[in-house]
């Protein structure tokens, strides 16, 4: 509240009031050595009476009035039977204090520190408004008013609030109807900031902040309307606060906050928080941290290079001022630096949603995206994009190659995020299984993707090679985004090196061999053994191990990656049923 | 290792299965139902835990197996060598010298190599499938002057 002081030394000494007694009406001068016109050219005023001769005695307020008469004086008049009146400071009052004894039916010398609170201003009025204007409470009027909320609407012309739009209802230079403007062009008085204002009792008010209201020039206490201004309060039931503005949203679709810029960029330029220095530059998709973007913000001001200090967009802003966008549609950094997009590149997460052509809500999404993006050790160098596996010989990562098993198989995949030239044994960031990929492939739709021959490469034609080695390691996601990838590998079809399978085997017949021979018709059969998974490798060996048999010699032969054929010949004569029952152990896979 | 050493001169070698070792005579295998009827290499015993077994070998792992992979690709390398073992007993057995063996592993294995430095130059697509092409070709009998000594890249390109 601002307070303007009226010391004692600016004051005419030995002050003389005629203090009546008991009932009546006194009077005195005050010259007062500083301008005073601010003050209307009558106002009521109060004494603060010391009646014990000491300030640390007992004290009352008395009631006066004062006039302004022009000349750097004050003349008072004084009521002796209002002075039971309680504390306020109505109408842009004037406190003085003084400090005298046995006040009553003498001839005082009253040595002042007259301070001026608020006060009143001339103003030019753009519109017709009432003195007062009733409080709304939940945009209800109330049965108690206050000064009509005004607000200087441009050109010095001042209008009454009103929180429907931006331009009425969240501003800084306000003001309160002293008295009431008979339209536009009329010189009317109103109060400024600071005053303490004398009002109808409204105790149902107390404790709350008193707003620019959706009702024209009303206050409102309760529901702030969308565009409002915090301008008061009840010190008590009769005693208004004119703080005027304390707190508005007249930037109400921003957040701001300072930032320190890396580099040159524009109003509206995407940025980030680069990590290694803390300054702000502009996003492109190309990269992991310009794309990712962890910390983004969006310039509200331009900067003409680095090191310099400006406002940027937090998240939750509704920034306004681009043009073209598509509402609703999710926008993402671009690859063109600061710019944003409803594209979503190799990098990204969304940075908000269109509301409008020019309007964008910055709400940005999870910084993952459906991306784990970890560093992985290279074993050789690659191209962003590119398929790789990780060796179990040195637990590195190589290009994938479905030519050898291990490769084609990728047992523990990656997909490189950038090209790397840092050669074997370097960190290098990769996407892990789960991660949902944009920008690098465009695959058929629905086609499984697997290792191709080339090294890094993937194939989509269709035409799994089961002579070779691979693995679906994912699927194009759908339509949504040109490049998305699913990055989810699917079972092994192939079982990795070093693996072995054991299965159940059987085989065997009736044979139908006069007894006197010991081969014949029907004394021999091959049984398949089917692995389970295909091998790796063609294993070196089978070996078969007995859970039950008759009348037979087997042997398995024929033995591939794929399977193997269990030969159960008739081992007798006559015949008789012969069989085997066992089971299979591969070894060399 | 199931086939731990083979003694080409003594004509013999030593099988290892767990705990299991017996040398065995190349006639044992020889005068077998299973070589003789089959051509397979098999070896009945008992296991550590007294069930009847029987390991048959597969003569075609080391041909299957150098069209993709070399030792280091293997889980382990005794694997590789496993095959190599297994594929020199099946061929002593057939009466080849160690010296023509010798000859057939070196020059596919050569083979191999020179097409995995091929795929590196960007020359060619695939080793894996170009190899299988010339296993097959020296194994067909009825190219008979293809053989694993000769077969080259001539063969396949």
């Amino acid at each position: 509240m601002s307070v303007t002081l009226y010391p004692a030394s600016n004051f005419q000494d030995n002050l003389t009031l005629n203090m009546p007694g008991g009932t009546g009406t006194g009077t005195g001068t005050w010259t007062v050595n500083q301008d005073i016109s601010g003050l209307p050219a009558t106002f009521p005023f109060k004494l603060l009476v010391y009646t014990s001769g000491s300030e640390n005695g007992t004290h009352e307020i008395v009631q006066v009035s004062a006039k302004n008469n022009g000349t750097k004086q004050l003349t008072i008049s004084v009521r002796a039977d209002e002075s039971t009146t309680a504390i306020d400071h109505p109408n842009g009052s004037v406190l003085a204090q003084v400090p005298t004894a046995e006040l009553e039916n003498n001839q005082n010398q009253a040595i002042a520190d007259l301070q001026l609170s608020g006060g009143t201003a001339l103003i030019t009025a753009a519109e017709a408004w009432s003195a007062t204007t009733p409080v709304t409470n939940a945009g209800v009027n109330q049965a108690y008013s206050l000064p009509t909320l005004l607000y200087e609407s441009g050109s010095g012309q001042w209008s009454r609030m009103s929180g429907a739009t931006a331009a009425s209802g969240a501003r800084f230079r306000v003001a309160m109807a002293y008295e009431a403007s008979s339209g536009s062009g009329a010189s009317v008085r109103v109060y400024i900031p600071g005053s303490v204002i004398t009002v109808a009792s409204m105790s149902a008010e107390l404790s709350r902040n008193f707003s620019s209201s959706g009702t024209t020039g009303a206050c409102e206490t309760t529901v702030r309307p969308p565009y409002y201004t915090f301008i008061g309060f009840l010190a008590n039931a009769t005693t208004f606060v004119f703080t005027g503005p304390v707190l508005n949203n007249t930037d109400y679709k921003g957040i701001f906050t300072p930032v320190t810029s890396g580099e040159a960029f524009s109003v509206r330029d995407l940025l980030y928080i680069k990590a290694s220095d803390g300054r702000a530059y502009r996003t492109t998709a190309d990269g992991a941290e310009t794309g990712l973007c962890y910390t983004p913000v969006f310039a509200a001001q331009a900067a003409t290079g680095a090191a310099q200090v400006v406002s940027a967009y937090t998240p939750g802003a509704y920034i306004s001022g681009f043009s073209g966008l598509t509402v609703g549609a999710p926008y993402y950094p671009s690859s063109t630096l600061g710019a944003i997009t409803t594209t979503r590149g190799i990098f990204g997460r969304v940075i908000g949603y269109a509301t409008s052509a020019t309007e964008l809500l910055f709400a940005p999404g999870k910084d993952s995206e459906n991306t784990d993006i970890q560093f992985v050790k290279a074993g050789e160098n690659w191209t962003g994009g590119d398929l790789l596996y990780q060796k179990r010989s040195d637990g590195r990562y190589y290009k994938a190659d479905r030519d050898t098993a291990e490769s084609g198989i990728l047992q523990n995949p990656a997909i490189a995020v950038t090209t790397h030239t840092g050669g074997a044994g370097s960190n290098q960031s990769a996407f892990l299984p789960g991660s949902i990929i944009f920008g690098y492939f465009n695959f058929s739709v629905g086609w499984p993707i697997y290792p191709a021959s080339v090294a890094g490469a993937y194939s989509d034609d269709g035409s799994l090679n089961l002579d070779l080695f691979y693995r679906v390691v994912g699927f194009r996601y759908n339509d949504f985004g040109a490049l998305c990838f699913q990055f989810f590998p699917q079972e092994m079809q192939f079982l990795p090196p070093g693996i072995q399978e054991k299965g159940y085997v059987s085989g065997g017949g009736l044979s139908d061999t006069p007894a006197s021979s010991g081969n014949g018709i029907g004394s021999l059969c091959h049984t398949p053994i089917q692995f389970r998974k295909i091998m790796s490798n063609t294993p070196a060996s089978l070996t078969i191990t007995t859970i039950a048999s008759s009348n037979c010699v087997v042997t398995v032969q024929d033995i591939s990656r794929f399977g193997a054929a269990l030969r159960v010949n008739k081992n007798g004569s006559g015949n008789v049923e012969y069989y085997y029952h066992g089971t299979y152990q591969t070894v060399g896979n | 290792m199931l086939i731990k050493e083979i003694h080409p001169k003594k004509k013999e070698f030593i099988f290892q299965n767990g705990t299991y070792e017996k040398l065995i005579p190349f006639a044992e295998i020889l005068e077998s139902a299973a070589w003789k009827e089959s051509g397979v290499i098999s070896v009945p015993f008992e296991n550590d835990l007294g069930q009847q077994c029987v390991t048959c070998f597969a003569k075609n792992a080391f041909t299957d197996n150098i069209a993709h992979h070399l030792a280091e690709h293997r889980a382990k390398p005794e694997d590789y060598e496993q095959d190599i073992l297994v594929y020199t007993l099946y061929r002593l057995l057939e009466g080849e010298t160690e010296k023509s063996i010798k000859d057939e592993i070196e020059n596919i294995v050569q083979l191999r190599i020179t097409l995995a430095e091929k795929k590196a130059e960007g020359e060619i697509d695939s080793f894996a499938l170009l190899m299988k092409k010339a296993v097959n070709l020296a194994l067909d009998e009825s190219k008979p002057e293809i053989t694993l000594k000769n077969v080259s890249l001539e063969h396949i390109l």
